[in-house]
């Protein structure tokens, strides 16, 4: 019985997940296509029905898979297989330690709506994802390829200046809920401050909200941070993949951006919280586990509408921002929160 | 075998099994969501099996690691290493040791390793059978570290505050965060400051150096 409460809950994060990556693709045109007074996809169709281009992914998907998969000359064939999947099994196992929803209690059993429940759960994300790198670092030396390798360098040492800033900014959110247990975390930010405000992480650490915002889109190479990518101007590190092995890349940036997305709601914005809802029923975990869901829905919308808002950075500019100015301010924000608990109690 | 080291025996086993029902319950009443988790897991079967598989791949991992001819292979199995070596240190419920293992040492150091490696261009090495000719060196200094292993398990104390009274087996939250950081900034203060001190003047070293 609690192994199929187990596989269960671990089928319904990993179909969730990959079903949101998949639609976000279709998000992501659609949106360019809003914003730019397009119409956007709408050309598959399947019996004639084109249900606003939503057959699109699938398509894609079909594309892909069919395609020759071609590994280069010289390349290193087990490396060039393996970096896309160390890729996308990284970005994937991240999510076991985001909590969806409440505690629930059904016929007196607990049911904790967290893959694991680790008390270093905010810790695990992120080795999880400085994993990521070996799939970007990999994918450009096997290629055999000289600007592919530069494209991996350029990508891994991104990854790895914003990581720091990542780790450093939600330090504040840690010494406020006293926890690394993203399930503990969720649970504080559903106290009131005051009385009346809930106590979400984007109130009480608005400037970790922004920098964690910021280095999150970075860590995910999107734009204006996706110059490892580049898609169609600078070669990235995944420039010699073609069919599933592209689309895998493909995948863990769309995975990658629905655990921003996860990580923004958790850290940030109450997680399942709905402000002044608390229980343990049935309805109101369901409920919780809708609001956790559409709060990710939004936040991967948000990170589509920063794509197509903002132009992308240079290279010196990228890591001018990184290193001399976010850091500096998440320090400081470490600074500033441990005084005012200091000074609170 | 003498009773000495039977105890050093059945500490180093305790610590490696999960310890009796008495300790977690008190630990349950000390710390109550993270540990409520183990009361349910506490099966040593499950235990030992993950605890091979662990220890096995790890030894697999560092075997391949001097074995491999491509260097990249090497690293990459010394980061499987590491990666299993953290599984056994979640194994013995240090999961704060555990992620930071595979944070620093898998994520980062093996990262910095590939990168070196990367630039360096190296070739597989070719076949050669013949020894270099500081191996016979290496042995005695392999040999010498397995006897001071052998030592440190079966040395037999001959006065009170020996082996014995430092190999003693830790509680259930040891390993935890919160433990680990108060140990830290009470009993070890100064050697932690003292190595935060040592990491800056690196840092800063390398910055006078990338000016250069």
């Amino acid at each position: 019985m609690d192994l199929a409460i187990e596989v269960i809950k671990v089928v319904v994060v990993l179909f969730g997940v990959l079903n949101l990556a998949g639609l976000l693709t279709w998000v992501e045109r659609k949106q360019s296509a809003v914003m730019q007074d397009r119409i956007g996809a709408n050309r598959a169709s399947i019996l004639g029905i084109r249900a606003f281009g939503l057959f699109h992914p699938l398509a894609d998907a079909a594309k892909l898979i069919l395609k020759e998969d071609f590994i280069p000359e010289g390349g290193n064939k087990v490396l060039h297989t393996l970096a896309p999947f160390a890729s996308l099994f990284f970005a994937l196992l991240a999510f076991a330690a985001i909590p969806f929803g409440n505690i629930l209690i059904l016929d007196g059993k607990e049911i904790n709506l967290q893959i694991a429940n680790l008390n270093v759960g905010i810790l695990y994300i992120f080795a999880m994802m400085s994993m990521g790198v070996y799939g970007v670092v990999l994918a450009g030396w096997s290629s055999n390829n000289k600007y592919s390798l530069l494209g991996g360098l350029r990508a891994s040492s991104q990854m790895i200046s914003y990581e720091i800033t990542m780790g450093v900014s939600i330090m504040g959110i840690i010494m406020v809920y006293n926890s690394l247990d993203l399930q503990e975390i969720v649970r504080r930010q559903g106290e009131l401050l005051w009385g009346f405000i809930p106590k979400w992480g984007v109130i009480t650490q608005p400037l970790a909200c922004l920098l964690f915002m910021t280095a999150i889109i970075a860590e995910t190479k999107r734009i204006p941070f996706d110059l490892p990518e580049g898609e169609s101007e600078i070669i990235g590190y995944f420039t010699e993949y073609s069919g599933m092995k592209f689309g895998m890349f493909f995948m863990t940036d769309f995975v990658e951006t629905v655990l921003a997305a996860a990580l923004m709601t958790t850290l940030f914005f109450g997680g399942w919280q709905i402000p002044y809802v608390h229980g343990n029923s049935l309805t109101i975990v369901i409920l919780q586990v809708l609001a956790f869901t559409l709060k990710v829905i939004f936040f991967c919308w948000f990170f589509m509408l920063i794509r197509w808002t903002l132009p992308r950075f240079r290279y010196d500019q990228l890591m001018r921002l990184g290193w001399k100015m976010m850091l500096p301010l998440s320090l400081a924000n470490i600074f500033v929160t441990g005084l005012v608990i200091l000074l609170w109690n | 075998m003498s009773q000495k080291n039977e105890r050093i025996l059945s500490y180093l086993l305790k610590s490696i099994k999960y310890p009796g029902k008495q300790q977690i319950t008190s630990c349950l009443s000390r710390r109550d969501t993270s540990v409520k988790k183990y009361a349910s897991f506490k099966h040593e079967e499950k235990d030992l099996t993950a605890f091979l598989i662990f220890s096995t791949l790890a030894i697999l991992g560092a075997l391949l690691t001097v074995t491999a001819r491509n260097p990249i292979y090497s690293v990459l199995f010394l980061a499987m290493t590491f990666l299993q070596i953290s599984g056994l240190y979640a194994l013995l419920q240090a999961e704060f040791i555990a992620i930071v293992q595979i944070a620093v040492y898998a994520g980062a150091i093996m990262v910095l390793f590939l990168f070196v490696v990367m630039f360096l261009d190296v070739k597989e090495i070719a076949t050669e059978k013949n020894f270099h000719p500081i191996a016979p060196v290496c042995l005695i200094l392999a040999l010498v570290l397995l006897g001071e292993f052998l030592v440190f398990i079966f040395y037999k104390p001959s006065r009170e505050g020996g082996l014995s009274e430092t190999v003693t087996a830790v509680g259930q939250i040891y390993g935890t965060a919160e433990n680990i950081g108060r140990t830290l900034f009470s009993q070890y203060l100064l050697p932690f400051e003292v190595a935060s001190i040592l990491l800056l003047m690196a840092i800063v070293g390398a910055v006078v150096l990338a000016k250069r």
